[in-house]
């Protein structure tokens, strides 16, 4: 299931966004409205399994600036059952009318564009209509083609059933997911979008030396300050310690890198002198447990 | 006078183990066990009473030795685990060609160098640790390392 990286979506993109954990959805939620308030697009973030306070926190968080934005009107975080299922029901036709309205208020109010990305965990519940979804799904693929505005919808891998996800995936345009570097059941390295790095969680040993190293030369041939995420890594061996020693030390002129880590993890770069190393923060993190 | 002191004095007696030393966990294992090794460990050290974060660490601890073993002791080892009072011991056997000297891991490595990381951290994260030839002296490593539960 070969996907498209988030920074490539366009205007007239319907994209299916699948992801693993809380992490990534975030870290791809963000990456789409840093690109969207950058194109000087409006943007809506439709929300539901995290509170609207918690996601402007959790973007901010991430160091977008939306404050501005969010004062302005160029930025709205609001509730996704109340977009698509007010008073409880889903109802297609509606629903596409609400979207036909919010690109024509966007193109009046001076935006270039709009960008919309959805949670669809609304969906998981007994609303009223909710068997037309994928029908839904498919009509506004081709409504959405040709027009000014991007969507992105949020499927969690971890709630939707195997045959939900094939056929949402079918019914977008597209399929956007992390860039993954290696996935089985101990361990993911996916590409980090905001900031820029790589985020490892999990169980990580020799065998994955590769991806490892393959991740944070990528990183840093896309950013010159990159973010390594080790904060839910909970196994780390010598050599993949090596592989960010390494890193670190091939970092050239203005290159940095910062290295948040818990634990054992914490323990053994610090213990192999990564933090004294030129160009290198370490920062500690504490799980909530 | 003709015995080897040199060697003898390198091995790791049994009884170097406290008398009421209780054997936790026994496996052999080659690189296939290596994952599965980190899970046995941690599950019979927490079953023991370790607190998880000293877990963490004897889970690295076993894990680093292990390689080490599959790596350059010939591709296989044996992993004994101890408990005795809030303390576990760790021992890892292999029958390979012995750890040579200057690879003991008592200098910190310089962050460029390759290798010998593993057995200088495994040194840095447990209270003592005990490098001897292999049983019957001639070949192999066997390597005792003690985690307590409090740092």
């Amino acid at each position: 299931m070969g996907g498209t990286s988030v920074e490539d979506l366009k205007p007239g993109d319907h994209a299916c966004l699948t992801f693993s954990d809380h992490d990534e959805r975030l870290d791809i939620v963000a990456a789409f409205v840093r690109d969207g308030l950058g194109l000087g697009q409006k943007v809506l973030c439709l929300t539901e399994s995290v509170s609207e306070a918690a996601l402007a926190e959790e973007l901010a968080g991430r160091g977008l600036g939306i404050a501005t934005a969010a004062r302005s009107g160029q930025l709205a975080v609001g509730p996704s059952g109340l977009f698509f299922a007010p008073q409880g029901s889903f109802d297609p036709a509606a629903t596409i009318g609400r979207w036909q309205d919010q690109i024509d208020q966007a193109n009046r109010e001076g935006y270039s564009g709009l960008r919309v990305t959805g949670d669809m965990c609304w969906a998981l519940r007994p609303v009223n209509g909710v068997a037309e979804l994928m029908a839904y799904e498919s009509r506004l693929t081709r409504m959405l083609a040709g027009q000014n505005a991007t969507a992105a919808c949020q499927y969690d891998r971890q709630c939707f059933d195997t045959l939900t996800l094939a056929t949402a995936a079918d019914s977008h345009g597209m399929n956007v997911t992390a860039v993954t570097y290696h996935h089985d059941a101990l361990l993911r390295i996916c590409r980090q979008h905001v900031p820029t790095g790589v985020r490892v969680a999990g169980e990580i040993d020799y065998r994955t030396i590769e991806p490892l190293t393959r991740a944070l030369s990528e990183a840093l041939a896309l950013d010159d300050h990159i973010d390594v995420n080790l904060v839910h890594l909970r196994f780390m061996d010598t050599a993949t310690a090596g592989v960010i020693v390494q890193t670190a030390l091939g970092l050239t002129g203005g290159q940095r890198m910062n290295v948040r880590c818990a634990g054992m993890p914490w323990e053994i770069l610090a213990a192999l002198g990564l933090g004294e190393l030129t160009g290198v923060t370490m920062t500690a993190v504490r799980h909530d447990g | 006078m003709t015995a080897e002191p040199h060697r003898q004095s390198q091995q790791a007696p049994p009884d170097s183990l406290p008398v009421d030393a209780v054997l936790l966990l026994e496996l052999a294992f080659t690189e296939f066990e290596l994952v599965g090794l980190r899970s046995a460990v941690a599950a019979h050290a927490s079953e023991a009473g370790m607190p998880a974060d000293r877990v963490d660490t004897l889970v690295f601890v076993a894990y680093e030795l292990a390689t080490n073993a599959v790596r350059h002791g010939g591709g296989s080892g044996r992993l004994q685990l101890w408990a005795a009072a809030d303390v576990v011991y760790c021992r890892i056997s292999d029958d390979g060609p012995g750890i040579p000297a200057g690879v003991e891991g008592k200098v910190r490595p310089e962050p460029g160098s390759p290798g010998s990381r593993g057995l200088w951290l495994v040194r840095t994260f447990a209270e003592s640790m005990h490098i001897a030839a292999g049983y019957g002296g001639s070949a192999g490593a066997t390597v005792t390392a003690m985690i307590p539960f409090q740092r």
